[in-house]
């Protein structure tokens, strides 16, 4: 495991696990390529001293579960089905944040995009697990994540 | 005394999460003020007084730092605490709020503790009434 992908599993641990009380682990992320059902994929971009993008694709299961979690309510609940995807972008903006701080300093100054959605089929969820550039997740034993950190050295 | 406070960010998630999380500290609310983006913000702060206001960064139409100028710009406006609550952990960047007279800076994730701490320290006896 190089050292960039140890940092990015974990400051996804450590959000995950203070945001929305769950734990995950890192596994081979050609394991998890054949899942079935829906799922969602949250992307961001950034620029600054690096630049480039982080994104994270879930079963769509879970973001009304993290919702609920982070909320403090249950999972069927109308407050977190309807904040589910909301709960992901924001996920995926704290993440952001603390790791572009562990990994280009404390004085380092970066614009985020505001996270954007979209909706990721089986084959598209199979394609970014086989991608060797995604890190793959177990969370609670029981949900699957994918992670994609792509970043771009500013020429000196 | 109980305070009237605006919740600033794009998120309705950290909005609730921020409510909650005051509650949970035992902060003494009578009102919590949302608000989606800066503009948004100034909106509701032309038509209500508030006693502290929590605002986020990254925002579409208008930002938190564009919406801490605008409130520093306004003889009334900026006379109320703002403490951002956001992802970022650029010291730079922090001591830019700093300079803009932003009173605190609490990181993502938070514990209902730390803003506890801030708001007791931003605002000083009147937090504990």
């Amino acid at each position: 495991m190089s050292e960039r992908n140890s940092i990015v599993a974990k400051v996804f641990c450590d959000v995950l696990e203070k945001s929305v009380f769950m734990f995950g682990e890192r596994v081979d992320a050609n394991t998890l390529a054949d899942q079935e059902g829906e799922f969602a994929l949250a992307s961001i971009r950034f620029t600054g001293q690096v630049a480039g993008t982080l994104e994270i694709a879930v079963p769509r299961a879970m973001c009304a579960e993290m919702a609920a979690n982070m909320l403090g309510t249950e999972p069927g609940d109308e407050a977190s089905t309807h904040q589910a995807e909301d709960t992901l972008k924001e996920i995926l903006n704290v993440m952001c944040g603390n790791l572009l701080t562990v990994l280009a300093g404390d004085t380092a100054v970066f614009d985020l995009t505001i996270p954007q959605l979209a909706s990721l089929s089986p084959e598209g969820w199979s394609r970014l697990a086989r991608d060797s550039a995604t890190l793959g997740f177990d969370v609670d034993g029981i949900s699957a994540v994918l992670l994609r950190l792509d970043m771009m050295e500013k020429k000196q | 005394m109980a305070l009237r406070i605006l919740i600033v960010d794009d998120s309705a998630t950290v909005r609730a999460v921020i409510a909650k999380a005051l509650a949970m500290a035992g902060v003494p609310v009578d009102e919590i003020l949302e608000a989606s983006n800066g503009k948004e913000a100034l909106d509701t702060l032309n038509g209500n007084w508030v006693d502290l206001v929590f605002t986020d960064i990254n925002m579409p139409v208008m930002s938190g730092m564009e919406m801490i100028a605008k409130m520093a710009e306004d003889d009334l406006l900026k006379t109320v605490p703002v403490i951002v609550v956001s992802t970022e952990g650029s010291k730079t960047r922090i001591e830019e709020l700093r300079a803009k007279g932003v009173r605190a800076y609490v990181r993502k994730p938070f514990t209902p503790e730390i803003l506890r701490k801030v708001v007791s320290d931003t605002l000083g006896p009147k937090a504990d009434e």
